[in-house]
């Protein structure tokens, strides 16, 4: 519940850059719809500061806090062979020691350093300390993006034509991938898209949860998997 | 015991308590930027539907004519408030949040242009989507029923029994016929390109 409080911070943020809080609708084929103006960059900054320091706290509170050391540490274990074969990506898979992060491939994220945050416990707790420390890598790369930001045109027009293609990124669940087909005026034929989520509540079923003990366990390892339910009811 | 004590320690901070019972939480007000329904500015709408044209969202805005001309109307429960309607519009009639002033701001705009195809296997010559083409309607307000047209500058017209487009050209986007096809064999391509306006005139 504090949680949400710091995510507030952050949607606000996002409101500012681009007017809404979810649906954005910021990217456009070769560009995005608003330029960062200094001012909004530096209350963005700002506002960084406040989202770090919160963060530091509910990090520290669940890393030191005994109870949820308790609750956490040990349960629904999946080593590294299971989750490779599983499938499972993102999170879930760094946190039992897969380096199956697709921004290390990124050409923009190559330029920015980035690192893959990995764990090899494989448990409740780390699946939630992989995403803790990826909070504070996100922070220090949003600050490195907005230094490193150049001026220059925010368009570059381009458009789409016929073509297939099939790319995956990294979403916050893990590796979302897109298969598209378009037509000669780029309207879209065809296109599959495969969630993170379908995967991980898989690995969860067959490979998390199998050592579970108690009911109260399997709620938490579950959601430890960070299940999005409508990713997977299409 | 030592957790209890851990998480009293981490609860009972006076800064929390103060928080917990003195803080208030400011009113919700939506900030001047948030991206809300498009509303509708004072500007006059020409009737030129290119909102119509870059909407992403089926059925969300359709432009009417109403008693003393044009107007668009936006259909709440189909807009997902993407703001595009607003930034395409060349009159600036639609308003929402800081688009018109940021757009304005940067010099960005689209560029458009159509590509009308109609599948003749699929086509069974109603005639609705030349009837139901605004466009068509604006030049040759004769034009009805089978969709023949006796005037050579229409979009496209029932011809010796089959559609054939004249001019393409004159196209808005709007998408009209496609939605008036019972076959589905007009297919309108919307080809948009996003632009900075500088380099669109260098
Ligand atoms: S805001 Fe977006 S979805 Fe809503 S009517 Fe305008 S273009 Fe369509
Ligand atoms: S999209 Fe269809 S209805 Fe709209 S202007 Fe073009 S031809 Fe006419
Ligand atoms: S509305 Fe469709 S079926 Fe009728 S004439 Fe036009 S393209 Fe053919």
């Amino acid at each position: 519940m504090y949680l949400l409080n710091t995510r507030e911070t952050v949607l606000d943020n996002l409101e500012r850059l681009t007017g809404s809080r979810i649906n954005t609708a910021y990217m456009i084929p070769g560009g995005v719809r608003f330029d960062l103006l200094p001012e909004d960059a530096a209350a963005m900054l700002a506002d960084l500061v406040k989202v770090e320091g919160e963060m530091r706290r509910h990090t520290g509170m669940f890393e030191t806090g005994p109870l949820i050391a308790l609750r956490s540490k040990g349960i629904g274990v999946m080593d590294r062979e299971e989750a490779i074969r599983a499938h499972t990506v993102g999170p879930t898979a760094r946190a039992s020691g897969v380096v199956c992060d697709l921004r290390l491939r990124h050409p923009t994220y190559r330029e920015l350093g980035f690192t893959q945050v990995t764990r090899t416990e494989g448990d409740n707790f780390a699946r939630i300390m992989v995403r803790f420390q990826e909070v504070f890598q996100s922070i220090d790369l949003i600050r490195k993006c907005i230094d490193s930001l150049p001026d220059g045109p925010i368009r570059g027009g381009g458009l789409c034509k016929a073509g297939e293609v099939s790319y995956g990124g990294e979403a916050p669940r893990g590796e979302l991938t897109y298969s598209i087909k378009t037509d000669e005026y780029g309207r879209v034929v065809d296109i599959a898209i495969r969630t993170p989520s379908i995967m991980n509540i898989e690995a969860c079923a067959h490979s998390m949860i199998r050592d579970v003990t108690s009911i109260a366990d399997v709620t938490s390892t579950f959601i430890s998997s960070d299940p999005c339910i409508a990713c997977n009811e299409r | 015991m030592r957790s209890i004590v851990y998480y009293l320690r981490e609860f009972f901070r006076p800064e929390w308590v103060r928080k917990f019972f003195f803080a208030k939480t400011a009113p919700l007000v939506a900030p001047s930027y948030f991206k809300d329904y498009p509303s509708l500015t004072e500007k006059e709408c020409t009737g030129c539907l290119t909102c119509m044209m870059i909407c992403p969202a089926p059925g969300a805005i359709a432009v009417l004519h109403k008693k003393d001309g044009w107007e668009p109307e936006i259909y709440p429960g189909h807009c997902i408030r993407c703001g595009l309607c607003v930034e395409a519009c060349p009159e600036g009639v639609l308003s929402s949040g800081r688009i018109l002033d940021v757009t304005r701001r940067d010099k960005t705009a689209f560029s458009s242009w159509y590509r009308l195809q109609v599948d003749d296997t699929l086509c069974m010559r109603c005639g609705n989507c030349c009837v139901s083409c605004p466009v068509n309607r604006e030049i040759d307000p004769q034009l009805a029923g089978t969709g023949t047209s006796a005037s050579d500058e229409v979009i496209m017209r029932i011809e010796g029994g089959r559609v054939t487009i004249l001019h393409e050209e004159k196209c808005t986007g709007c998408k009209t016929c496609e939605n008036n096809c019972p076959n589905r064999a007009i297919r309108v391509a919307r080809m948009v390109e996003g632009v900075h306006l500088e380099e669109a005139e260098a």
